[in-house]
This record gives C-alpha cells, structure tokens and sequence, in this order.
C-alpha cells in the first residue's frame, strides 16, 4: 500500500468513516493486498491511544490537577486577605513604638535632673563688728578660709554693706552688723581691682 | 491563518455548549477558570514528554504554579493555550538539563523516557517505543487526538499551525504509527 493510499484511508477514518459504514474507503482497502492490515493496524494504534491518552488514571490525575489549582488559588486568597491585616498590625505596632521613643526622654529628664537643688541655700554668713575690730582685722580671718586675697575680702565685704561704713572703708560702724558675702562672690572679684580699690582708702 | 484569539479561549467544551444555546462568551474567565481549561491540554502533553503519569501530573503541576505567577502574561497572551505549553516545555528541558548536567541541548532531542516502567506502561509500551520515533509535535498530535482534544483546540495548543495543515500532519503521524505498530506486531 502506497503512502498516498495509506494518507487517505487515515483522512477517511478521521472523519467517522469506517470500513463498514462507506464503500469508498472499502474499496480502497481492497484495491490492494495489504490494505486490510492497514487498516487494521490503524483501528489498532487508534484505539491504543485512546486507552492511553484517555487512561483512568489520566482522568484521576485531571481530578488531582483541578484540586491542586483549587487549593493553590485558595491559599493565595488567604495571603491576598492576610497581607493588609499584616501591614496594618506592623504599622499599628512601628506607630506605638515611635511614639514610646517621644514619650521616653520626658521621662528621663523628670527622673534625673541636670542638676539638683538643695532643699535650704548657703545663708550668708552674718558677724557683728566690735567697735574695736577693723576691716582689715575681720578680712584677716576670713582670707586663708576663702583662699582669696585680704583685698578682695575687703572688697567684697564691702560692697555688701555699704550702710555699714561712713563713707569711708576705714571708718565702719559699730552698730551694724556685717554680712559676710560667700566665697564664690569675694573669689568673683579681680585681685587687681580689689587691691586698687582698697588702696585708695589707705593712701 | 487566524491566530487564536482571547475570544477562542473563552469558549467552554462543546457539550455546554450545545446544552446552552443562550450561552455567549462575553466574560473573560477568572484564572482558575482558565487554568482548569489548561488541565485536560497539558496532561496528554506532558504525557508524551515523560511516558508516565507521575512524572507528568509533577511536571503540569509545576507548569500551573508558573502560569499563576505569570497570570498577566497568561490570560493576555495571544495563543494561552500555546504559552502554557510552552511553559511546561521549558520546565520539561529544564529538568532534562538538570538530569544530564554537562549535555548540550541538542543532543536532548526532547524524546520522551521511559525510566518508570509501570504496568500500565509496560502493556502500551509498543505504543510508547512507535510514539517515541514521532517528532515532538507528531508526538502532541497523536496524544491529544487520544485524549479526545478537537482539531481547534489541538491547533490552539500547537500555536502557529493551520487547521488545514494541522489535519494532514495528524493523518501522516496516524499513518506512520498504524505502520510503525503493524510492524512491531507482525
């Protein structure tokens, strides 16, 4: 059976035709000795790839196939569904903690100070002069525990009580009492200035 | 020769059809639904790749995860069906690579491997040995003819084909494997 024979007889029978049903097709498989083989081994091979192609266990494998798309879609609805609750809990969750981090340093700063204050200031020191004491003798005790100079205690002694002199450095009253300045302020004074200043009452 | 249009992959098999003669395919289908027309096309295909239905239900089911990732691409192809075939190819030769490491792709010649002998196999293996001396698009033709696939929905998995020509390419590989297998009984 030539190819040309062994084409039609295929085209034939793929459009329904049988040997049975159309004389057509018949009398090509007659007209030559191995035309019934043919045929034959053609209804064969078709219906072999039939039982294959068309199996039990393709269709169960079609079935496992429509699950797993089934499932897979599923799972990605899940996530599609799960994604904006996620960020929007991660967004909640960064929002608390960026204001935590505001609100923390105002707690540090009330917790600890820079610097504390004591509960009852230094009071300035308060002595009554004696009538017969001068400047110069009070200044003379007070120098080495304020580590400053004589003059700047001078000084400083009296520019905090200006009431308590007559003008004059050297004559101080006996009736008022002298406040004694801190040692921060007699330390603020210029030596120079001090010293200047108290050697214009002596010369 | 028209290429196969979104429209064309919309149409439901032809027994709903004929059950619904109001039925107009007006909506495109959801990805499921499109993936669910792929199942039946790709199965006798990766059949044909791999000889066996383990290893063919494994290679579609990779094939699908690809096509959900590039769902985009799937459904606004021009051939869909053709995209997913060809996706599954590529996994096919991917795994082929895999497997021979250091061959050169051309010496692959894309036959399908019989490692896994089932008994089901070993009863179509004459089948197997004569579909093995097909081409590869032979090979597809034969075996969606099998599973009962129409020339339209053959054509639109092939992509690029003809009806006319697809018909005469389905009657030489139905003459040479009625040869093929004649010669292996007698």
């Amino acid at each position: 059976m030539d190819k040309r024979l062994k084409l039609q007889v295929a085209d034939y029978m793929d459009t329904g035709w049988t040997y049975q049903n159309n004389p057509e097709l018949r009398a090509i498989i007659d007209s030559v000795s191995d035309g019934k083989d043919f045929y034959e081994a053609l209804l064969k091979s078709q219906a072999k790839l039939k039982a294959f192609f068309s199996s039990k266990e393709l269709t169960k494998s079609r079935k496992n196939l429509d699950a797993f798309v089934d499932n897979a879609l599923k799972e990605e609805k899940k996530r599609s569904f799960l994604l904006p609750l996620n960020a929007f809990l991660v967004t909640s969750c960064a929002l608390l903690f960026s204001l935590n981090l505001f609100m923390q340093p105002a707690e540090v700063v009330e917790k600890q100070p820079f610097f504390n204050l004591p509960e009852t200031m230094p009071q300035p020191m308060v002595t009554v002069a004696e009538s017969s004491s001068s400047l110069w003798q009070l200044a003379d005790g007070l120098n080495e525990e304020m580590d400053a100079s004589i003059y700047q205690v001078m000084f400083g002694i009296y520019l905090y009580n200006m009431d308590a002199f007559n003008l004059s450095m050297n004559s101080m009253r006996a009736d008022k009492a002298l406040i004694v300045p801190d040692k921060a302020f007699i330390k603020s004074l210029s030596q120079k200035t001090s010293k200047d200043f108290v050697k214009t009452f002596t010369t | 020769m028209e290429a196969t249009n979104l429209f064309d992959f919309y149409t439901l098999p032809k027994a709903t059809e004929a059950k619904d003669k109001t039925y107009k395919p007006s909506k495109p289908p959801t990805l499921k639904e499109a993936l669910k027309l792929i199942i039946p096309k790709l199965l006798p295909y990766a059949m044909t790749l791999v000889g066996n239905i383990d290893d063919a239900e494994d290679l579609c089911q990779e094939a699908l995860l690809k096509l959900m990732r590039n769902e985009e691409r799937f459904l606004n192809a021009e051939y869909p069906y053709a995209y997913a075939k060809k996706c599954l190819r590529n996994i096919f030769i991917d795994h082929y690579r895999q497997e021979l490491r250091t061959s050169h792709l051309e010496d692959i010649n894309l036959e399908p491997s019989y490692k896994h002998n089932l008994d089901a196999q070993l009863e179509h293996q004459d089948l197997l040995d004569c579909l093995a001396k097909h081409d590869e698009t032979d090979r597809t033709i034969l075996g969606m003819l099998g599973a009962g696939h129409s020339y339209q929905d053959i054509q639109r998995f092939l992509g690029g084909i003809s009806l006319v020509n697809l018909r005469v390419k389905a009657s030489r590989a139905r003459a040479t494997l009625a040869d093929c297998m004649e010669g292996k009984d007698g």
